[in-house]
């Protein structure tokens, strides 16, 4: 059964951009008609660089953007009709990290938001401590927010989130500005919520991310959905190949076409970073490291670094946008 | 919409604010010292304009219809920081949430949104009862100040004003989430109620043209009525047709608060404008 269906969705922004009083009215398509649909219980990620319309989507399922058009439902709850109902249904963990008051502490945190959530304080006293223990901060009941850990924080937003046993978990970039411990951490815990049969739609950039944690991934670029398939489905489209990276300072055209003659390659990506060409080839498997070195250095290159990898979801990323993510993020930025 | 959905969220909010807001310690300095620091200045000025031994009063005796000042001020003064202290926490209590970045989060909760302007204007409401009393204590035991009048029918002013109030800041609180320049809005709001009320001056010295609008505001009633207890000590039947003004603009400055609450709610869905700073 599918517990979130989204239809054609699409949001559209006017910002006004140039100099002061001669600004222009730019349309940006934040999110331009996507569809997905996610089964109970299910991971779902919604995957892609800086702009691609990943919190516009989420803000829209948890209500706080109406959309330009289309349609979605959660449990069967229209957004834009029965949003109340749908803020019943669902919790959203944005980011940020100010998402909780700093100058209560996690207990009257946690009782403040259960009484929005229109919980009973009774309920509230059982559920919190349940769920402090659940993510191993039950020490930190009557510590001031501020004086917490920016990953105890996020656990606190996460049992905030989990209090009114929502069937529903919107997380937009969970692991955002945590450190690698904790985010592995914070991404265990993750797993151990879905295990509890909560239904989770999270949005991130990082690849492996979403290759770890998901069931389906929604690659999303530029307010479009560009592929969607189970993380080890949307590798296969790759599996028959492998991907040869080469970084080195003497690289050209002809080069390249030698290359591609020689092994049968195609031209992923190529580009130039710090003086130096990063050139990614897909290959056939039986492709060996011997063969490629041979052919460096018969063709005068040296090579700084060199690798014959398994695709990567990254790989899958560029093979279907054209692009890399950290180049998308670079380009978008400015 | 059910209860629980705005009854016990409205509490939560109020209970929230009180304890942010004195966790805080320059909230000393606002209830136990500006409320003594604030009038005195204004009080030194009456007393140069009137001399030590009151020989200047004869003018503002004629333009305000007392002799007592002291009172006059006093009393105008703390309808204004009464006033300006609920700006701050109950009409600008949206704007804080943006600014402390709760804003989005909570609005994917199920609770009646009302409820957190509701919730931080009765919050500013309590907080504000402590610095009122403080001045008047503090102004009654320098003897400036004579606490006579009658108690009941001061309470019952204040009770009556109340929708007008809360309304007003509603109104108020629905303007910030489009208005970005919301501390600008206060000290304009501020400065044009203390002039048009003439909360600080006998209304006497405005131009006409001001002064013809200072009727159509129910707080020049408020203050007017307030003084009129306790300098004159009139009973309340003397002010029916302002008590009725009172009530009426209440009401309709509750509705059109509401309402317009309402509408900028659904138009800043539609915008993106929830998260904005
Ligand atoms: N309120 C708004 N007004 C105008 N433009 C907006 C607004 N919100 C988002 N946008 C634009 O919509 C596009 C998509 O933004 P969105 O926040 O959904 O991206 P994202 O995928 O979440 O990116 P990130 O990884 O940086 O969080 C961006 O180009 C952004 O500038
Ligand atoms: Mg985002």
């Amino acid at each position: 059964m599918n517990i979130i269906e989204v239809d054609k969705l699409a949001k559209y922004f006017t910002y006004k951009k140039g100099k002061p009083f001669r600004k222009k009215k730019v349309l940006s398509k934040a999110v331009d008609g996507v569809s997905f649909s996610i089964k109970q219980g299910e991971i779902f990620s919604l995957l892609g660089p800086n702009g691609a319309g990943k919190t516009t989507t989420i803000k829209m399922l948890a209500t706080l953007l109406l959309p330009l058009s289309g349609r979605a439902s959660v449990k069967g709850f229209d957004i834009v009709k029965n949003d109340h109902d749908v803020r019943r249904v669902l919790t959203a963990v944005l980011p940020g990290e100010r998402t909780l008051f700093w100058k209560l502490n996690v207990r009257e945190n946690l009782h403040y938001f259960g009484s929005l959530y229109g919980l009973k304080r009774s309920y509230v006293n059982e559920k919190y401590n349940e769920l402090l223990k659940f993510f191993g901060i039950e020490d930190k009941r009557d510590t001031l927010v501020e004086k917490l850990s920016t990953g105890e924080r996020q656990k606190v937003v996460l049992s905030r989130a989990l209090l009114p046993d929502p069937e529903v978990v919107l997380l937009d970039e969970p692991t955002l500005g945590l450190d690698p411990v904790a985010a592995i951490s914070l991404r265990q815990m993750i797993k151990k919520i879905a295990g509890k049969g909560k239904t989770i739609l999270l949005t991130t950039h990082y690849m492996y991310e979403a290759d770890e944690l998901s069931s389906r991934v929604a690659i999303i670029n530029k307010g479009k959905i560009v592929c969607l398939d189970h993380p080890s489905k949307l590798k296969q489209s790759l599996a028959a190949k492998k991907i040869v990276r080469i970084t080195t300072n003497t690289w050209n055209d002809s080069i390249n076409g030698r290359f591609i003659e020689k092994f049968n390659a195609d031209a992923v990506d190529m580009h130039r970073r710090n003086e130096e060409f990063h050139v990614n080839f897909k290959c056939g498997r039986s492709l060996s490291m011997n063969d490629i070195t041979d052919f460096l250095s018969e063709n005068g290159v040296k090579a700084s670094n060199m690798s014959l990898d398994e695709p990567s979801l990254e790989d899958v990323f560029i093979e279907k946008t054209g692009k890399s993510i950290e180049e998308e993020e670079v380009g978008s930025a400015g | 919409m059910q209860a629980r959905y705005w009854l016990r969220p409205t509490f939560s909010v109020m209970l929230k604010e009180i304890r942010i807001v004195t966790r805080y310690r320059t909230w000393l300095l606002s209830t136990f010292i500006w409320p003594v620091l604030y009038p005195l200045t204004f009080y030194f000025i009456g007393l140069g304009l009137s001399g030590r031994t009151g020989q200047g009063l004869g003018n503002f005796e004629r333009l305000a219809n007392t002799s007592d000042f002291a009172s006059f001020l006093i009393l105008g003064n703390l309808v204004w920081m009464f006033i300006n202290i609920n700006l701050w926490v109950g009409g600008m209590s949206l704007q804080r949430e943006r600014l402390r970045g709760m804003f989005d989060t909570t609005w994917t909760l199920p609770v009646n949104k009302l409820s957190l302007v509701m919730g931080a204007t009765f919050a500013s409401l309590l907080l504000n009862f402590l610095p009122m009393v403080v001045s008047i204590a503090f102004y009654a035991a320098l003897g400036v100040f004579k606490i006579t009048g009658n108690i009941f029918n001061i309470l019952a002013t204040i009770f009556l004003i109340m929708p007008f109030l809360v309304g007003f800041l509603t109104l108020f609180a629905a303007l910030t989430i489009r208005l970005r320049q919301a501390n600008l809005t206060v000290q304009v709001v501020r400065s044009v109620l203390s002039i048009v009320c003439g909360l600080q001056f006998p209304l006497a010295i405005l131009p006409k043209k001001i002064s013809a609008i200072s009727g159509y505001i129910p707080l020049t009633h408020f203050v007017d009525i307030i003084r009129g207890i306790i300098i004159h000590k009139h009973p309340l039947s003397y002010y029916t047709g302002s008590i009725v003004y009172i009530i009426v603009s209440g009401i309709v400055m509750m509705i059109t608060g509401i309402l317009a609450f309402r509408y900028f709610i659904n138009n800043v869905r539609k915008r993106g404008l929830v998260a904005g700073y």
